[in-house]
């Protein structure tokens, strides 16, 4: 329970962080995608018996510099791109997991989630990538502001508009994917989306819409983990319903009690 | 004087298809100039090439002396078009500062807001402003590093004939107190004649570029913009 705490704390600030880009640039389509697309390279991992999510974040590196080329180069929109990556990543998942003998409980516990059996290395590896991600996204907060707004703009003010934007892919990319092991293939998205939906909501200031996001965040992970451990239900399941619940709540007293 | 802008020989192709072909033409340091032209004509291509934001065929560009590359804290951009999602909590004075070359220039928000009349909307939702009103808040955002020269992709669109009036004033005010030099590319023929003392005008390929009043004959209009187009003189 105490690695859980950790893991799901530390990787709720950076997808709260990150989901605030995300929703910016429209670009929620790219956990979904990654999440998905990483079931492949987590089944190859189990297959050869190496650590699923250091191959899986190895594997996302790479998806995300494919994804970020086919982009720049071809005429395909980014939802066509990541929905190619998906599928195909998904699809070579189910291939593998075919050809596994007998009942596979790690690869579904990726596929749900599984944060109470977050060992002490899925804890570290998670620790390390969200702190470099979270430290990235302080240092280039302002130009990744300004790229998010306006690529023309950014790149004229001296950004190194190509640069920056392979980078977020990638940080995106990772954190989802280390994120699979606690929320799941099917879920980890949500917690990229879930907490800045709420904050937009109330927040009027860009400021205000992270800050908020990210004790947001917290709030649904922290809750979430409380009441799947209490009353013995999915914990993946349960942060995001919290996370819902939450939104439903804000939205309506928005609604009824400030309109 | 400084050339500000001097274009060679420059051709710009997008795949196969050649948008500009052998533009040559320079601007003064302290001009107002206008990139005039049909629609289609490549205006904004020109703009977004003397920008470096898309790749040249060849040719030669260089601003204030310099590559591009070099020359980015010199220059100001406001872009054609800012699509933006309106709901997006973001205030008129944070979107100011993720343009501050350096931090400790805050300051500078209230000054380049206050060139613009817009000072009092400091703290206010860029989402919630009008079209004019966002207008000017572009322009202040692309003078927050005091650039010498700035690049304007029609700025006057969804702004009403005063509106226009009005900003176009305000420009020649920032000009004359800063000494900057302003690129603007535009439809709008009669601003050239009332605010312009330089005109470039392109359909693919460069069809005049100097003093407007000099330049700008009926026969260039027509071969401009087609032989249904006639140009009538206002007699202020």
């Amino acid at each position: 329970m105490q690695r859980a705490f950790i893991s799901g704390s530390a990787l709720a600030v950076v997808l709260a962080f990150l989901g605030v880009y995300v929703t910016l640039r429209k670009m929620s389509f790219l956990g979904d995608g990654m999440a998905h697309a990483s079931l492949g390279s987590i089944a190859i991992g189990i297959a050869l018996s190496v650590n699923p999510i250091v191959f899986a974040v190895l594997f996302g590196v790479f998806l995300s510099v494919i994804v970020y080329l086919l982009e720049r180069n071809t005429k395909l929109s980014f939802d066509a791109i990541v929905g190619i990556i998906f599928a195909s990543g998904m699809s070579i998942g189910i291939v593998i997991i075919s050809k596994m003998q007998g009942y596979q409980p790690e690869l579904v516990a990726f596929l749900f989630g599984s944060i109470l059996s977050v060992g002490w290395s899925d804890m570290w590896i998670i620790l390390v990538i969200s702190a470099v991600s979270t430290v990235f996204l302080l240092l280039s907060y302002r130009s990744l502001t300004l790229l998010s707004l306006h690529r023309d703009m950014a790149a004229v003010s001296g950004i190194k508009v190509d640069f920056l934007e392979l980078v977020f892919t990638i940080i995106v990319s990772v954190s989802i994917i280390v994120g699979v092991k606690l929320l799941g293939v099917v879920l980890v998205s949500a917690l990229l989306i879930i907490p800045p939906s709420v904050s937009k909501v109330i927040s009027r200031s860009f400021h205000s819409f992270v800050l908020r996001s990210i004790f947001l965040s917290e709030c649904i992970v922290v809750g979430g983990l409380f009441i799947s451990y209490y009353f013995d239900l999915p914990s993946g399941a349960t942060i995001v319903l919290t996370g819902a619940v939450l939104f439903a709540i804000v939205v309506g007293i928005k609604k009824v009690f400030l309109e | 004087m400084t050339k500000a802008v001097e274009v060679v020989d420059l051709n710009v192709g997008i795949e196969r298809e050649i948008i500009l072909q052998h533009v040559t033409f320079d601007i003064e340091e302290g001009d107002f100039a206008t990139i005039i032209g049909p629609n289609g004509a490549g205006k904004t291509t020109l703009l977004r090439a003397i920008l470096g934001l898309i790749p040249v065929k060849s040719g030669q560009i260089r601003i204030f002396g310099r590559h591009i590359s070099g020359a980015r804290e010199l220059c100001g951009y406001v872009p054609q078009r800012f699509d933006f999602d309106r709901t997006f909590p973001l205030t008129v004075g944070e979107f100011l500062s993720f343009s501050l070359r350096y931090r400790n220039e805050k300051g500078r928000i209230r000054k380049v807001l206050e060139m613009v009349d817009m000072e009092e909307h400091v703290g206010k939702m860029v989402g919630a402003l009008s079209g004019g009103q966002l207008q000017r808040v572009l322009i202040a955002r692309a003078m927050i590093n005091y650039p010498r020269i700035l690049f304007m992709d029609e700025p006057v669109g969804g702004i009403d004939i005063a509106g226009r009036n009005a900003f176009y004033q305000m420009l020649l005010s920032m000009k004359k107190d800063m000494g900057i030099t302003i690129v603007m590319v535009s439809h709008e023929v009669d601003v050239v004649y009332k605010f312009s003392n330089r005109v470039v005008c392109i359909s693919r390929t460069l069809h005049c570029h100097g003093h407007p009043h000099e330049k700008l004959t009926p026969q260039l209009i027509r071969s401009l913009y087609g032989d249904a187009v006639t140009l009538f003189e206002h007699r202020d």
